[in-house]
């Protein structure tokens, strides 16, 4: 009881304070619209981005030995424990126009990563993937091998097994960690504020339209926060009937 | 060996030497299976029966040796070649079945012909999900899973699943068929009736045909010829009977009932080691022997037996266990022995732990055969050696065989499925 209260008691503060009379005025405001374009393309394009990396990445960490293992899984968890700023600082001096690598990058290519919609992007994959990976390593790790062995001698190439076998095996995992993925990169706010900005109609996205609205504009700021309450609960409840139930 | 020309055999059977180094243990078993015939790899749970069906399915690579199979090379390291599990067409029943949880029956049997690459290469011409379906219409048919062909693996009972198993393996016509532990997962009162179906697909399949098993009745009941293992070893080869009739190891003889009894022979008296009791034998040897009782033949009395018998003496039983049709009785001290008598005479005297009884065998009945057991023998020990460690080994040996058929296992890891409810097993 007491628990749920901590969740639920904030959330009630919010409807509390909801200008319902100037909602309709509040939402169409292309500010906000804009934002939340913004959150829902960065958001899933960070959980597409998490998939295609993590789940090779987690595949290794459960299947492949090799030295150095437990440095390099402590490495992929860090951004989940690291202050999200610290992230976009580092983001910022790898990537950045003078970094490491985003000098180069810049020169070569053209391509300058901080303070664009694929910064944003970059910057929640970097906070969220980690969710993804140890989401599919345990549920690889929990894979019975000689599943995939009698998939093996009954004429499946490796790929084969992975695509037939593993991947529905952890179907379930997998989508709860996509989702975990997702809903981190949506409320992204330090690491994306850092790396790339706060630029509005271009990096501005919803936890920072929702700060910079609480200095000016509070209305504004609860309007946004409602959205994002919405979004997510939606989202939260069809996944959690469609997916997890059933598997 | 089989009549069948041996040129034709050595080309279309599995000729196989399983050469491998694990974590300290060594496996090193020659295998040879003529199309049509039935082998059983017969062993204790850690004597190397996993190690071996991975060898032969191209899950673990050999460290020397080959791998022949209807005329293939598959695998001779260190210069030959290897080939993958996918490409080397060997249908297995895996213990416990290991279905695909998430496809259907029907899917999962036609698993393997969805993979099997078509007539244009691995990719080119391979048959579609419906095609793949249709193809394997027949074989549900045969094993009777039509009824099933939509039901998910977790809702199987264990026989049913070890039945989808079966057809799963069948389906891609292998070029060898191999059982892995196929009625452990089973309960008691459907494993005899699937038994009778393994054996009559058993029998259909043409290639050759290998069963995997720690449990001798399968052994004896499906097998042509037997290959017995012990820590990583052949110990014993031989027909069904002939293993039966003269047990090589303290191992065999205790698992198919028979007692295998080291001690040291003068004139027609038997001394057993370790056993406060002198046999009386119709062979009149010297030296270290092996006596060989048949559970049979030993008779069980209420009081000290008159008559005949040249071996009676009083001890307790140990335990008793119902076979079906006999009834399995273990004495304790003086002698532990293995006997089988009718239930009947089982009720008639009051069997069960505790009981004091006389027991005894006819000297007509005891095989004296010169020598020591042959597990000793092969480790290489010294006579002194052999003399002191046989009987404990076989002592050690009869504890495993206790928990090797209450369904326990040494190591655990071999059998975990055995225990548990069996459609909870199928389910994962």
């Amino acid at each position: 009881m007491l628990a749920l209260s901590i969740v639920v008691l904030p959330l009630v503060g919010l409807l509390s304070r909801a200008p319902l009379r100037d909602l309709p005025g509040l939402l169409t405001d292309p500010t906000v619209t804009a934002a939340l374009r913004l959150s829902l393309i960065t958001s899933v394009a960070a959980a597409v981005l998490s998939t295609v990396l993590g789940v090779p990445l987690a595949w290794v960490l459960s299947r492949v030995d090799f030295p150095g293992k437990r440095l390099v899984r402590a490495l992929v968890t860090l951004p989940m424990v690291l202050p999200p700023v610290v992230g976009g600082a580092a983001l910022l001096f790898a990537l950045g126009r003078r970094g490491l690598v985003g000098e180069p990058l810049a020169e070569a290519t053209g391509i300058v990563l901080p303070f664009s919609i694929a910064g944003v992007v970059l910057a929640n994959t970097f906070v969220a993937m980690p969710f993804l990976v140890v989401a599919v390593e345990g549920a690889l790790d929990g894979v019975d091998r000689r599943v995939e062995g009698a998939a093996a001698t009954l004429g499946a190439t490796p790929l084969a097994v992975f695509g037939r076998v593993t991947l529905p095996l952890i179907g379930p995992s997998l989508r709860a960690g996509i989702v975990l993925a997702w809903a981190r990169a949506l409320g992204e706010f330090g690491a994306t504020i850092t790396f790339a900005g706060n630029l509005e109609g271009r990096t501005q996205t919803m936890p920072l339209a929702v700060f910079v609205a609480l200095t000016e504009d509070q209305d504004a700021a609860i309007a946004i926060s409602l959205i994002l309450v919405a979004v997510s609960l939606t989202v939260l409840v069809t996944l959690r009937d469609r997916w997890w139930r059933r598997a | 060996m089989s009549t069948r020309g041996t040129a034709e055999a050595a080309h279309a059977g599995l000729d196989a030497e399983l050469g491998i180094v694990r974590d300290g243990f060594e496996l090193d078993v020659e295998l040879s299976i003529d199309p049509g015939s039935t082998v059983a790899l017969l062993g204790p749970n850690g004597a190397g029966k996993s190690t071996a069906i991975g060898a032969l399915a191209g899950l673990i690579p050999l460290d020397r040796g080959h791998v022949r199979l209807g005329g293939r090379l598959l695998d001779e390291p260190p210069t030959g070649p290897f080939v993958g599990p996918e490409e080397r067409h060997i249908g297995i029943v895996f213990q416990g079945s290991l279905l695909f949880e998430h496809l259907s029956v029907i899917d999962n049997v036609a698993f393997g012909l969805r993979h099997r690459p078509g007539p244009g290469g691995r990719w080119r011409g391979r048959l579609g999900r419906r095609a793949a379906r249709e193809a394997v219409r027949s074989l549900l048919d045969a094993l009777d899973l039509v009824e099933l062909a939509a039901a998910r693996p977790g809702e199987l009972s264990g026989g049913q699943a070890q039945r989808v198993a079966l057809a799963r393996a069948l389906a891609g016509e292998p070029d060898l068929l191999l059982l892995d532990e196929p009625l452990a997962a089973v309960d008691v009162s459907t494993r005899a009736r699937l038994r009778g179906v393994l054996g009559e697909h058993l029998a259909r399949f043409p290639g050759p045909r290998l069963l995997v098993t720690h449990d001798p009745g399968e052994a004896f009941a499906l097998a042509d010829r037997l290959v017995v293992i012990e820590d990583g070893r052949a110990v014993q080869r031989g027909t069904p009977g002939e293993v039966r009739r003269h047990p090589a190891t303290t191992w065999v003889a205790a698992l198919t009932g028979t007692n295998l009894l080291a001690g040291r022979a003068g004139s027609s008296r038997v001394h057993l080691d370790d056993h406060d009791l002198v046999l009386t034998a119709a062979t009149e040897l010297d030296g270290p022997v092996r006596a060989v009782i048949d559970p049979r033949a030993v008779a069980l009395h209420r009081d000290r037996p008159d008559g005949s018998p040249r071996n009676a003496w009083a001890t307790v039983v140990d335990w008793v266990e119902p076979l079906g049709r006999t009834t399995r009785v273990r004495l304790g001290a003086p002698l532990p022995l293995t006997v089988d008598i009718t239930p009947s005479s089982a009720q008639a005297l009051g069997l069960g732990p505790g009981r004091a009884i006389w027991a005894a065998v006819k000297a007509t009945e005891i095989t004296v055969e010169r020598g020591e057991t042959r597990d000793a023998v092969e480790r290489g020990e010294t006579r002194d050696a052999v003399e002191r460690g046989e009987t404990r080994d076989a002592v050690e040996r009869g504890e495993t065989r206790d928990a090797v058929e209450r369904g326990e296992t040494r190591d655990g890891g071999a059998t975990p499925v055995r225990g548990e409810d069996p459609g909870g097993a199928a389910a994962g």
